[in-house]
C-alpha cells in the first residue's frame, strides 16, 4: 500500500520545488529548494527514510503547510469526518424510504419516477451537481453558506447549515444508489415465503414492510454502506475543493498539484486506515442484523 | 432681498449637506475585518527564503519592509532609510536609516538588523548571490550602514529594494536562521503583524499598532507613507475559481484575487461590488527547446515567430474581453514605459502563413512530430498553446499537444528531450534586470555570449539611458534568434465588495491606507 502510493507519486513528472519556487522562478531557485528538501537523494533511499520514521509516528513534515503531516491530519480530520458522516445520513435518509416507496409502487408510475431522478443521481458529477447548489441556493436564494467549515465545538448550527449543501452533493448520488439496492432487495424478499406468511396472517402495510420485509432486505444494503464509505471518502477529495472545506480531501488533492509527497502518503495511509475500520464495523454489524451469521 | 437671502442660504446649506454627506462616504475609517479570497496559500511566510512565490509576497508586503522599494511608477524610493549617498566610482554606499522605526517586538530597528539581514539574505534567497560582490558591511553608528562593492552594480539599488524576493529587514537575531522561519518569531517593521498562520486555511494579520510610517514619501505602490486602517487581514486560500466568485457574491469575501474573466459581467452588473483590472499581470511568452531538433534551428524557430497571430490567440485566452489583453511586441509592457520598446515589431503578430511556409519548405520538414508542452492548472497556458497548435497546422507543422500539469511541466522543460516548444507566463519584474529569459541558464538552454554580454551590461550599468539603449538591443536579439516568442500581455480581474475603499490594483494588492466604510 505505502509502496504503491510512494511509487505512483513519484511516478507523475515534477517536484514540489516547481509549485514551490513560484511559478516564473528561475531553474537556480527551484534547485535550492530541491536541496533545502532533501529531493536531491535518490528515491529508494527517500522511500526507506519515510518508512523508517512513519514506522516510529513521525508521518515528517508537510513541505506546503509549515506543519507537521500528523498535525495537518489531526486539523483536518473533523471536516472531512463530519461531511462523511452527514453525507451518509443524507443518502441513508434518502435512499432508504425512497427505495421502500419504489418497491411498494413497483412497476407503477411511482417507481418510475423515481427510479429515473436515482439514475439522474448516479450520473451528475459531484462538481457539476456542487456548483449548482452553490449558485442555485447559495447565489440566488442566499438561504444556505456556500462552503467553509465551522468547527461543531464552536457553533453546531453554523456547522450544520455550512455542511448541508456540501453533505447533500456527497450524499444524493450514494442515495440514488442506496435506493436502487433498497428496491431490488425489497422486492426480492417481497417474494419469499415467509412474506407470504406474514400476509397470510393478517399483517398488512407498514409494519409488513419495515418490521417484516425491511429487516430481512437490508442486509445487502449494509454491505453497500461498507462500499459508500469508501467512496464517500473519495467524493470528499471534489466535495471539498469545490466548497473549500479544509479536510482531508482537499489536503490531498492540493498536495498531489503541489507534489507534497510527505502528505500525499500520510492521507492516503490514513484514508484506507478508514476504510478498512469501516468495513470492519460492518461485518460486526451484519451479526447484529442477521442472527445467522456468527463470528467464531 | 429677502428671496435673495433665503436662496443664498438654502443654496449653501445643500453645498454643505452634499459636501458633508460625501465626506461621511469616504473618509477613511479605522476598524473592520478584511477577508481576502486569494488562489492558494503561502507554503512559507519566510520573505527571503519562499519570496519568489506571489502567495508568500502578498503576506509579506504588508508584513516587512525594506531599505528601498518601488513606486507605482516603478521607480526605485527609500523605506527603511532616509537618504543615502553613492560614492563617485560606484562603489561605496552610505545609508542613513530612518530612526525610531520599531519592530512588532517594539524593539528598534538598527543597523545591526540591516547588516544581518543582508547577510542572511545573501546566504538563502533566490539571487542573493548578488551580494557576492560586497566586500564589506560596516555599522559605524545604530542608524548607518556602509556597503562596500568590489565592482560597480549599477542597479545596486534595484536589488535592495527587490520584492522578489523581499530584501526584509529581520531583528538581527535571526540572521543565522538558514531554514525558513515562523511566527511568532518572524517579524518586521511593517503596518501589519502575523497574528496567526494556520497551513492552507488562513493567515491572521493584525494592525501594528505601533507602526512607523515613513513620513518623508508619499504613498505609492510599495512604499511611502502607509496607514493601516483595518484592524484586521485575513488572508484565506480558496482555490475554486468558482467558489471565489459565489464567496463575493455571498458576502462572504470582501476582496477576491484573480478571478475568471467570464464573471465580468456579473460583478459589474451586481451594486454592492466594485471590479478592477491589475494590470500588467501576465507576460505570456513561448520558450523554445533549443537543445531539440525543432527548436535548435534558427528558420523553424522563424517560421513559427511569423505564422503566429497574437490577435487570435490572446483574444480567445481572455473570451474576447478586450480590456483584458493588449497584443505588443515589447517584452517589458508599455506600463513601464522607461523599458518598453517597440524594436522588432515587424516580425510580431504577424500572421503570415505564406511566409512561414515558404522558410519551412527551405528546411526540408517531414511532418515530424513537434511537441508542444502545455499544463491545465493554469488555464491561460492551456489556452495559448491550443490555438498556437492550430496556427501551426494550419502552416502545416504536425503539432502534438503534451499536457501535463503545472509541476509535470516544469519538471519536463528541464530536459533537454521530449519537447520543442512550451507556453508560460511571467509576472511582472520591477526593475529589467531581474529579467531571466533570455539568460543562458533558463531552461530554453539558448546559450548568446552576445546576450549574456548584454545580460550583464544591463545589471552593472547605473545610466538609465544607457540601460533602456541594452534593453532595446535585447529585445532585438531576442527577435533575432528567437530563443522564446513573446505573445502578449494578458490582464486579471479583481473585485471587492463596494465598502472597500481606497483600494487600487497594482503588481500584487496592497491593504494600507484601505478601509472599510461604515454601511
Amino acid at each position: 500500500m505505502s509502496i504503491a502510493t510512494f511509487a505512483l507519486i513519484h511516478a507523475i513528472p515534477g517536484d514540489p520545488a516547481a509549485a514551490l519556487a513560484g511559478v516564473d522562478a528561475s531553474p537556480e531557485a527551484q534547485d535550492r529548494v530541491r536541496q533545502r528538501l532533501g529531493l536531491d537523494e535518490p528515491l529508494p533511499v527517500q522511500y526507506l527514510l519515510w518508512l523508517r520514521n512513519t514506522l516510529k509516528g513521525d508521518f515528517g513534515q508537510s513541505i506546503f503547510l509549515g506543519r507537521p503531516v500528523l498535525q495537518v491530519i489531526y486539523d483536518r480530520l473533523p471536516a472531512t469526518l463530519s461531511l462523511a458522516v452527514l453525507s451518509l445520513t443524507v443518502s441513508l435518509l434518502i435512499g432508504i424510504p425512497a427505495g421502500i416507496f419504489s418497491a411498494t409502487f413497483a412497476g407503477r408510475w411511482q417507481d418510475f419516477s423515481l427510479m429515473m431522478i436515482a439514475m439522474l443521481g448516479l450520473s451528475i458529477p459531484d462538481f457539476a451537481l456542487g456548483l449548482f447548489l452553490i449558485f442555485y441556493f447559495g447565489v440566488h436564494l442566499g438561504l444556505l453558506p456556500i462552503g467553509s467549515y465551522v468547527p461543531l465545538t464552536n457553533d453546531i448550527g453554523a456547522w450544520f447549515t455550512h455542511l448541508l449543501l456540501p453533505a447533500f452533493t456527497l450524499g444524493f448520488s450514494q442515495a440514488a444508489l442506496i435506493a436502487r439496492m433498497t428496491r431490488s432487495s425489497m422486492l426480492e424478499v417481497m417474494n419469499l415465503d415467509f412474506v407470504r406468511t406474514a400476509r397470510a396472517k393478517g399483517i398488512h402495510g407498514i409494519e409488513l414492510l419495515l418490521k417484516h420485509a425491511f429487516m430481512a432486505a437490508v442486509i445487502p444494503v449494509i454491505t453497500v454502506i461498507g462500499t459508500i464509505a469508501a467512496v464517500l471518502l473519495g467524493g470528499t477529495f471534489i466535495v471539498e475543493t469545490v466548497f473549500a472545506i479544509p479536510g482531508i480531501g482537499d489536503m490531498v488533492v492540493n498536495a498531489i498539484k503541489r507534489r507534497d509527497y510527505p502528505v500525499v502518503q500520510g492521507g492516503i495511509l490514513l484514508v484506507a486506515t478508514i476504510v478498512i475500520l469501516v468495513n470492519l464495523v460492518i461485518d460486526i454489524l451484519y451479526a447484529y442484523f442477521d442472527p445467522r451469521i456468527q463470528y467464531s | 432681498m429677502f428671496n435673495n437671502k433665503l436662496a443664498y442660504l438654502f443654496l449653501t446649506t445643500l453645498i454643505t449637506l452634499v459636501l458633508g454627506g460625501l465626506f461621511i462616504a469616504t473618509a477613511q475609517t479605522y476598524g473592520g475585518t478584511l477577508k481576502v479570497a486569494m488562489t492558494t496559500n503561502p507554503p512559507e511566510l519566510d520573505p527571503h527564503i519562499q519570496g519568489t512565490s506571489d502567495s508568500t509576497r502578498q503576506i509579506a508586503v504588508h508584513v516587512f519592509e525594506g531599505l528601498f522599494t518601488y513606486d507605482e511608477e516603478y521607480n526605485v524610493i527609500p523605506q527603511l532609510v532616509e537618504d543615502w549617498t553613492v560614492s563617485e566610482d560606484e562603489l561605496i554606499y552610505t545609508l542613513n536609516l530612518r530612526t525610531g522605526v520599531p519592530f512588532h517586538n517594539g524593539e528598534i530597528m538598527t543597523s545591526e538588523d540591516v547588516k544581518a539581514s543582508l547577510e542572511r539574505y545573501r546566504e538563502v534567497a533566490e539571487g542573493g548571490q548578488i551580494f557576492d560582490g560586497v566586500i564589506s558591511i560596516e555599522t559605524p553608528d545604530a542608524t548607518t550602514v556602509i556597503i562596500t562593492l568590489e565592482e560597480p552594480i549599477g542597479t545596486f539599488l534595484t536589488v535592495l529594494a527587490n520584492p522578489r524576493p523581499l530584501l526584509a529587514i529581520l531583528p538581527a537575531k535571526l540572521g543565522d536562521a538558514r531554514e525558513p522561519i515562523r511566527p511568532p518569531e518572524l517579524i518586521g517593521t511593517g503596518p501589519y503583524k502575523i497574528i496567526e498562520w494556520r497551513g492552507d486555511e488562513y493567515v491572521r494579520l493584525g494592525r501594528f499598532d505601533d507602526y512607523a510610517p515613513n513620513e518623508l514619501v508619499e504613498a505609492s505602490g510599495l512604499g511611502g507613507k502607509k496607514i493601516a486602517y483595518i484592524d484586521e487581514i485575513q488572508f484565506i486560500p480558496v482555490r475554486e475559481a468558482g467558489t471565489r466568485v459565489a464567496g463575493l457574491e455571498t458576502g462572504d469575501y470582501d476582496y477576491v484575487a484573480a478571478l475568471p474573466i467570464t464573471s465580468l459581467d456579473r460583478i459589474e452588473e451586481n451594486n454592492n461590488l466594485q471590479s478592477y483590472i491589475l494590470k500588467p499581470r501576465w507576460r505570456i511568452i513561448a520558450p523554445f527547446n533549443h537543445k531539440s531538433p525543432v527548436g535548435s534551428q534558427l528558420e523553424f524557430r522563424r517560421a513559427i515567430q511569423i505564422a503566429l497571430d497574437m490577435d487570435e490567440i490572446l483574444q480567445f485566452v481572455m473570451s474576447g474581453y478586450d480590456d483584458f489583453y493588449l497584443a505588443h511586441p515589447g517584452f517589458f509592457p508599455p506600463e513601464q514605459s522607461v523599458w518598453h520598446s517597440d524594436v522588432g515589431a515587424e516580425y510580431y503578430n504577424q500572421g503570415n502563413a505564406q511566409e512561414a511556409k515558404e522558410l519551412l519548405s527551405s528546411l526540408g520538414y517531414k511532418d515530424e512530430p513537434i511537441k508542444l508542452l502545455t499544463n491545465r492548472d493554469y488555464d491561460f497556458m492551456y489556452r495559448t498553446a491550443l490555438v498556437i497548435q492550430n496556427q501551426l497546422q494550419e502552416i502545416g507543422l504536425n503539432v502534438e499537444l503534451e499536457v501535463t500539469d503545472w509541476p509535470g511541466q516544469t519538471a519536463l522543460t528541464r530536459e533537454d528531450d521530449g519537447w520543442d516548444l512550451t507556453v508560460t507566463g511571467s509576472s511582472l519584474r520591477l526593475d529589467p534586470g531581474a529579467e531571466t529569459v533570455f539568460g543562458c541558464r533558463y531552461y530554453t538552454k539558448y546559450c548568446s555570449e552576445t546576450m549574456e554580454g548584454f545580460i550583464l551590461q544591463g545589471i552593472q550599468e547605473s545610466n538609465v539611458s544607457t540601460r533602456q539603449n541594452i534593453y532595446r538591443k535585447i529585445q532585438e536579439l531576442a527577435y533575432n534568434d528567437v530563443p522564446v516568442i513573446m505573445i502578449g500581455d494578458i490582464y486579471e480581474l479583481e473585485a471587492s465588495q463596494i465598502f472597500v475603499q481606497g483600494f487600487s490594483s497594482w503588481y500584487t494588492p496592497r491593504f494600507w491606507n484601505v478601509w472599510i466604510a461604515n454601511e
